[in-house]
């Protein structure tokens, strides 16, 4: 029995084979999008699980007020683990981790920017489960300047070299020379679902003897230090948490922080929870991904739509198989079991076929995964996940006999209800009632590729927005610079002024700070009665100004007339005048300092020469936040150069050479600003590509599926319409017709979509800094492009109908 | 073997009730080959579906075998038309994507023969009608007579007692015609009850009686 329904169902999708390629393709790319989904969460729920002691690990956390409200940072500074270690006997183990983020690394001749040097206490290899290619974890991180590698790293410095007792140099920002470290021990690769990642992995002591004096600054402070701690096995994190305010109490001071408590955060959990500061690995958004699924589910939903579809109304072709079956002793179940399982074999080959397009998807989708969670110049994430076989594809292929089941069980109900005396008297015409529900699978249909579409694009309306947003200073054409090399900073002034000579060069800066960056210093203000008043900080060259582009409002630019300037100049936004009060520039005095608890601690006692103009010297914070600009030579993180637009490659070019004949120990590495401010939205960038994917695959799948309805439809017809025809009906009357019962209800579906999408885009813009409003006009293209759409594939098939031969039809029949 | 007592049929239409059948009262035995005639649009088609239980009068009684058939539920009527009784129609309703052989065979699984028996049953019906060498082609590979031989064949491959046949020739040219009329009484012959649909009175001549329907009555 089985070997006849099987028999019958391929030779039926043989048969029709525009219907069974619409709908199997439709399918798959349904399951593919949900099989992608689906396996990214899976391998986000995975993070960390390949850890043997996870389930006792935890990260420490600061919980600190700010401005009245308590904030949870993951950066913790490097005093706390020795003080854990000493109060509670219940903690185990300790690690701290320190990341430079971006540092410039030689090995030789060999250079290169690398995002992934950590540092960590030679008790890590004991506490996390990385084992050792080569070295023993108890002692390559033991001595200062130890580094340990990976395959991968190792094979990019040493080739086929032995690197075991081979040097690598690290530049660092803000260190006076190159500091070198000697390779202890090669790790195996490490797992791509772990949080903790590293290229470089070098012992915490060597930071003690790298930052000197400044190491203890960072002792409570945030600096980019993380503290884990391993508990003794199965010991309960609250009642250890419950200590820790009497011991903030007594051992930590308050400083730039007003440090409350500490929270223990299980390993498993850092990745969706990295709490308020950048955490010290990989992490990931909950909402995001869980939104991701949905999404693919909703394609998923369409696909089984547009097959249950075509399914219901096709299944008017099969209603003489039913009633001959019928006749020969099949009962209903046998029926429906027959059809049922034709829809999942189908849905079953749809699943085939999804696994080759998921391997052809998969690089997209990581890409775009990776640019959502990049930090832009700082830190770059691949994000390689793949489909874990086979635990994946046994769940899918439960999925898709779900599917096959769901999508089949209604056109399988319809028909075996068939009556066959009718069937057989011929007298069977389409049900009526599962015309109104294909009506409605249709509205369904459009009515979610139109929410897709408006979704999307207001999404790219939006990234437009922010990409061509008024930062209050001239953003193109500025280049800029990251500086490792300290000596960099002596020879500064000389590299500029060979810069200038160039005509293509319109200004050279230097500053602490990318513009329409993400962070800021904070010093407090002291003028008068006006005191700790919280500032952001830019250090900056005199002609910052200039180069970047801001305009004074009131008193001057800082001027090499001014001899003063260097020292005691400062500039502040109009923010930071109306919050300090002032009201004209000169005349008095203002006292920097960074710690509110020491005024006595003055940093820098300046006088007020000029105000600017708000700029977005943070992207997507307010401009009015306060701002001071302050020379300070010895801050340079960055060079700013401003080209003139005419031609740019030589410029660049120019900037080249001029920086090799300075013989700086540092490869030349530039990139735009404007790349960088693209780093700020990749994010929603990599949402949007997301949103868009989604909403071109249901379009395709509905207006496909419109196209087959329409066919079979139309084709049923060609009697009536060559029986108009000879009546006199022309052919523009005959397409308008057939088309218009399909275009009403793609219009239904608009007008379902229109107040959806508003409420939803709504409610997503109103979450995002700097936003746009609901937009008319792209609701009236989505519309107008939708409807165009499916009136040219459906009044396509309509013109070929109408313009038949009448004769021919009607003979035919 | 069959018994209708005062059947009735209609349908309710909005608010017209058109009867179809009127107060049919038949007995056939077993052996017999009964034609029924009558114009187009006189219930024979309804008629011959009744007694095939596709179709369940409004009114009265229907005994087959002296079984109420007008008082069983849906799974016995399946189980004893399965068992009893063979179609064959006008348009020879042969599943498109199915063989000779697989069409012959389909009957055979919903009775849940056996495989060896059934090979035996399809090979043998196969040579009874001389349709060998067609046995892998598909319907629309055959002429119109040939399809409706297969239909027969499809037909009586379960041992039916009784074959319906609605209008077997109507589709076709005399001499096809001629051979399936001689099949059926062939058929007849060997023991199966027969009842026939047909407007032509050389095919009704094969038979043992004529039942004329007129509106629904039978004419005496
Ligand atoms: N579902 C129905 N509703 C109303 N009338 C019907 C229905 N089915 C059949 N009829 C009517 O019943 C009458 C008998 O039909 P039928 O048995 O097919 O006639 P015959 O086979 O003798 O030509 C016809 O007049 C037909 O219109
Ligand atoms: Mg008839």
């Amino acid at each position: 029995m089985l070997k006849n329904y099987l028999k019958v169902a391929f030779r039926n999708l043989y048969n029709q084979k525009l219907y069974s390629f619409i709908t199997i393709f439709g399918l798959a790319f349904g399951m593919a999008c949900f099989l992608t989904m689906f396996s990214y969460l899976q391998f986000e729920n995975s993070y960390d699980d390949f850890q043997k002691n996870g389930g006792d690990i935890y990260r420490v956390d600061k919980v600190y007020k700010f401005n009245g409200y308590l904030n949870r940072d993951s950066r913790t500074g490097t005093a706390l683990a020795s003080l854990l270690h000493e109060n509670f006997p219940q903690v185990k183990n300790e690690v701290r981790f320190a990341n430079l983020f971006l540092t410039m690394i030689s090995s030789g001749e060999d250079a290169y920017v690398e995002k992934q040097f950590l540092f960590a206490d030679s008790s890590f290899f004991s506490m996390f489960s990385f084992p050792l290619k080569i070295g023993n974890p108890n002692t390559v991180l033991a001595n200062p300047f130890s580094v340990v590698l990976t395959p991968k790293t190792a094979l990019k410095y040493f080739g086929n070299k032995n690197p075991i007792g081979q040097k690598v140099h690290l530049q660092m920002r803000g260190l006076p020379k190159k500091i070198g470290f000697t390779v202890t021990g090669i790790t195996n690769d490490i797992p791509s679902n772990s949080t903790i990642k590293f290229d470089f992995l070098a012992s915490f002591n060597s930071l003690n003897q790298i930052l000197g004096k400044n190491f203890n600054n960072t002792k409570w402070g945030d600096g980019l230090f993380w503290t884990y701690i391993q508990l003794q096995n199965n010991y309960n994190p609250k009642s250890l948490e419950v200590l820790f305010p009497s011991l903030v109490k007594q051992y930590v001071p308050k400083g730039e922080f007003d440090i409350q408590t500490y929270q223990l955060i299980p390993l498993k959990d850092t990745y969706y929870n990295k709490g308020d500061g950048l955490p010290v690995g990989d992490w990931g958004l909950k909402p995001f991904s869980y939104l991701l699924l949905l999404m693919s589910l909703l394609v998923l939903i369409i696909a089984c739509i547009n097959y249950t579809n075509l399914l219901t109304a096709h299944s008017v072709t099969r209603s003489k198989e039913i009633g001959v079956r019928k006749v020969q002793g099949a009962n209903r179940f046998q029926l429906i079991i027959q059809f049922v399982g034709e829809s999942v074999l189908v849905s079953l080959i749809a699943f085939l076929i999804s696994i080759v397009l998921v391997e052809l998807l998969l690089p997209f989708f990581r890409s775009i995964l990776s640019q959502a969670f990049s930090l832009g110049m700082l830190a770059s994430r691949e994000i390689d996940f793949n489909l874990t076989y086979p635990s994946m594809l046994g769940y899918m292929f439960l999925i898709s006999i779900a599917v096959g089941i769901l999508s089949g069980f209604y056109p399988a109900l319809v028909l075996s209800r068939y009556n066959p005396s009718k069937v057989i008297k011929g007298e069977l015409r389409a049900g009526k009632s599962s015309a109104w529900f294909r009506k409605i699978l249709v509205v369904t249909q459009f009515a979610v590729s139109v929410i897709f579409i408006i979704c999307s694009l207001h999404m790219l309306l939006q990234i437009n927005y922010w990409r061509n947003s008024n930062l209050g200073f001239k953003k193109d054409n500025l280049i800029c610079i990251p500086v490792y090399d300290n000596s960099l900073k002596e020879k500064y002034e000389i590299f500029k002024n060979k810069l200038l000579q160039n005509s293509g060069i319109a200004g050279v800066t230097e500053s602490n700070q990318i513009p329409a960056g993400s962070d800021a210093n904070i010093l407090y203000i002291k003028a008068g009665n006006v005191k700790d008043i919280p500032v952001y900080t830019y250090y900056v060259d005199k002609d910052f100004i200039k180069t970047i582009g801001l305009k004074i409002v009131k008193g001057r630019d800082f001027s090499d007339d001014y001899s003063a300037d260097t020292k005691s100049g400062i500039i502040v936004n109009q923010g930071a005048m109306k919050l300090c009060g002032f009201n004209n520039v000169g005349g008095q005095e203002i006292q920097l300092y960074a710690n509110p608890n020491n005024r006595k601690d003055v940093r820098y006692t300046c006088n007020l020469i000029g105000e600017v103009k708000d700029f977005s010297y943070r992207f997507f914070k307010s401009q009015d936040d306060p701002l001071i600009l302050k020379i300070e030579p010895r801050a340079m993180m960055y060079i700013l150069i401003r080209i003139n637009n005419q031609s740019p490659t030589a410029a660049i070019e120019y900037i080249r050479t001029s920086w090799k004949d300075m013989q700086f120990d540092q490869s030349f590495n530039y990139s735009y600003l404007t790349d960088n401010l693209e780093s700020s939205f990749s994010f929603y960038d990599a949402l949007d590509s997301f949103i868009r994917f989604a909403s071109m695959v249901t379009i395709i799948i509905a207006v496909l599926g419109l196209f087959a309805l329409a066919s079979f439809v139309i084709d049923r017809k060609t009697k009536e319409i060559g029986i108009r025809k000879v009546m006199g009906a022309s052919v523009k009357d005959i397409i308008l017709k057939l088309t218009l019962s399909f275009i009403i209800l793609v219009v239904i579906a608009e007008i379902i979509a229109v107040p959806v999408s508003y409420e939803l885009i709504s409610y997503i813009l109103q979450g995002l800094p700097n936003h746009i409003t609901f937009n008319i006009w792209i609701i009236l293209s989505a519309v107008l492009f939708v409807t165009a759409l499916a009136f040219s594939v459906v009044g396509l098939k309509a013109f070929k109908a109408a313009a038949a031969n009448p004769v021919k039809s009607l003979r035919y029949e | 073997m069959i018994k209708l007592h005062n059947i009735e049929k209609f349908y309710n239409n909005k608010v017209i009730k058109t009867f179809v059948l009127r107060n049919i009262n038949l007995e056939i035995e077993e052996g017999e080959f009964v034609s029924i005639m009558g114009p187009s649009g006189a219930g024979k088609t309804t008629l011959l579906n009744i007694i095939g239980m596709l179709d369940s009068p409004s009114e009265g009684g229907y005994y087959f075998l002296d079984e109420p058939v007008h008082k069983m539920n849906e799974k016995k009527l399946s189980e004893l038309h399965k068992t009893y009784i063979g179609f064959v129609f006008q348009q020879y309703h042969l599943i498109d994507e199915l063989t000779v052989y697989e069409n012959l065979e389909t009957p055979l699984l919903y009775q849940k023969v056996k495989a060896d028996e059934r090979k035996g049953r399809i090979a043998e019906t196969l040579d009874k009608f001389n349709i060998v060498a067609k046995k892998d082609l598909f319907p629309n590979q055959l002429s119109g007579g040939q399809q409706q031989l297969v239909a027969i064949a499809r037909a009586i491959i379960t041992e039916p007692r009784l074959i319906l046949a609605d209008e077997p020739t109507g589709n076709l040219h005399s001499d096809q015609g001629k051979d399936i009329m001689e099949l059926l009484k062939k058929l007849n012959k060997e023991g199966t009850t027969i009842i026939q649909v047909t407007h032509s009175e050389t095919n009704a001549a094969y038979g043992n009686r004529i039942i004329k329907l007129k509106d629904g009555w039978i004419e005496k």
